[in-house]
């Protein structure tokens, strides 16, 4: 079952082109569909502790791997699911560093990063419309880029206290 | 050659435990956060770098927040740089998923924190906006550059093409330009 859960969720994080919230479909048919290792309700639950915790969605595959095969389940489906991701990264600066000189690299990354600015502009807008729901919030978030842009206050200052503000907010 | 300016490999790992710890709200958190530790503060990674990192992974299947982690990881310190960053940042969030999975079923909701994660989301959409502005300024250097993030901005928001597709253009865009530009140095 342990071997099952890291395969099946390496295959998950190979498979995964999009990003990780593109692949949880691909974690619900394997969790679900194929094996019924968890409900769906269940797997419901999991997504949204996944969104809950920082860090990637795919930390699902941890919960998963808990509810199938304990704490040795949960290490086997979590490395599975981002060995593969990682090592292609790291693959990746491997080998733009060694073409970095490339002519038609190059030519790639001054066509390809602009489009990324413009994906993280589409990534900002997303996140405004489900999260500045009021004008308490709105403040908020431009509190936080005026203090990013202007000072050096610590970023994780700013979210704590933020985290605390929301606290008080939503008494 | 790694950067010889680079962290060593304690430091690097608590860098990317610290930002692992928090950085809710997926790539957006992660992004601002490491755009201010390692360019900003410690100064090791340039900005150009990081949307690099964001490029090529990208471009890769997985979790990209982790991806440009290991990327970054790679150019510091080679192999064990990657890997050790990456663990390091996965390490807090595996941490709270294991303790979420053995509590299951045993705690009812906790409001608070909802309320917590949502003040914290509102930080997050203003920390983006410096974040996707700093990185900007370095990469998006003319007319054409602007008009391509502008291009995938309604692309990616409007029609929802994958991400990795609108990279793929882009680069091949660019790579098209290149090859006008030297029908006309001819």
């Amino acid at each position: 079952m342990r071997l099952q859960l890291f395969w099946r969720f390496l295959l998950v994080g190979l498979l995964a082109f999009g990003g990780g919230q593109a692949a949880l479909p691909l974690v619900e048919r394997i969790a679900v569909g194929e094996t019924g290792w968890i409900s769906p309700r269940t797997f419901a639950d999991a997504v949204a502790f996944g969104y809950a915790t920082p860090g990637p969605v795919l930390i699902t595959a941890t919960f998963i791997g808990y509810q199938v095969a304990g704490l040795v389940g949960a290490l086997a489906a979590t490395l599975g699911v981002f060995l593969g991701p990682v090592v292609l990264a790291a693959l990746a600066a491997q080998q733009v560093q060694r073409f970095a000189q490339n002519r038609w690299l190059r030519a790639f990354g001054r066509g390809a990063a602009p489009t990324v600015v413009g994906l993280l502009g589409v990534t900002l807008v997303t996140l405004a419309q489900h999260t500045l729901t009021g004008w308490a919030y709105l403040a908020m978030a431009g509190v936080a880029a005026g203090l990013g842009l202007a000072t050096k206050v610590n970023p994780l200052l700013i979210l704590f206290g933020a985290a605390l503000l929301g606290i008080l907010l939503g008494r | 050659m790694s950067n010889p300016e680079a962290p060593s490999l304690l430091r690097l790992g608590w860098t990317f435990l610290k930002i692992g710890t928090f950085g809710f709200g997926g790539l957006a958190a992660n992004l601002a956060l490491i755009e201010r530790e390692l360019a900003e503060r410690q100064g090791v990674i340039s900005r150009e770098e990081i949307l690099e990192s964001l490029t090529y992974t990208k471009l890769l299947p997985g979790s990209t927040g982790i991806q440009v982690v290991s990327y970054l990881g790679w150019r510091l310190r080679h192999w064990p740089g990657a890997l050790v960053s990456a663990a390091a940042f996965v390490t807090p969030a595996a941490a709270a998923m294991l303790a979420i999975a053995a509590l299951y079923g045993r705690f009812a909701r906790l409001p608070d924190v909802n309320l917590a994660l949502h003040g914290m989301a509102a930080a997050i959409v203003g920390l983006l906006v410096v974040a996707i502005w700093r990185l900007a300024r370095p990469n998006v250097v003319d007319l054409t550059g602007a008009v391509l993030a502008l291009a995938a901005f309604v692309v990616g928001y409007r029609l929802h093409l994958s991400s990795t597709w609108i990279v793929l253009l882009g680069g091949v865009l660019g790579i098209a330009l290149e090859l006008r530009r030297k029908g006309d140095a001819r």
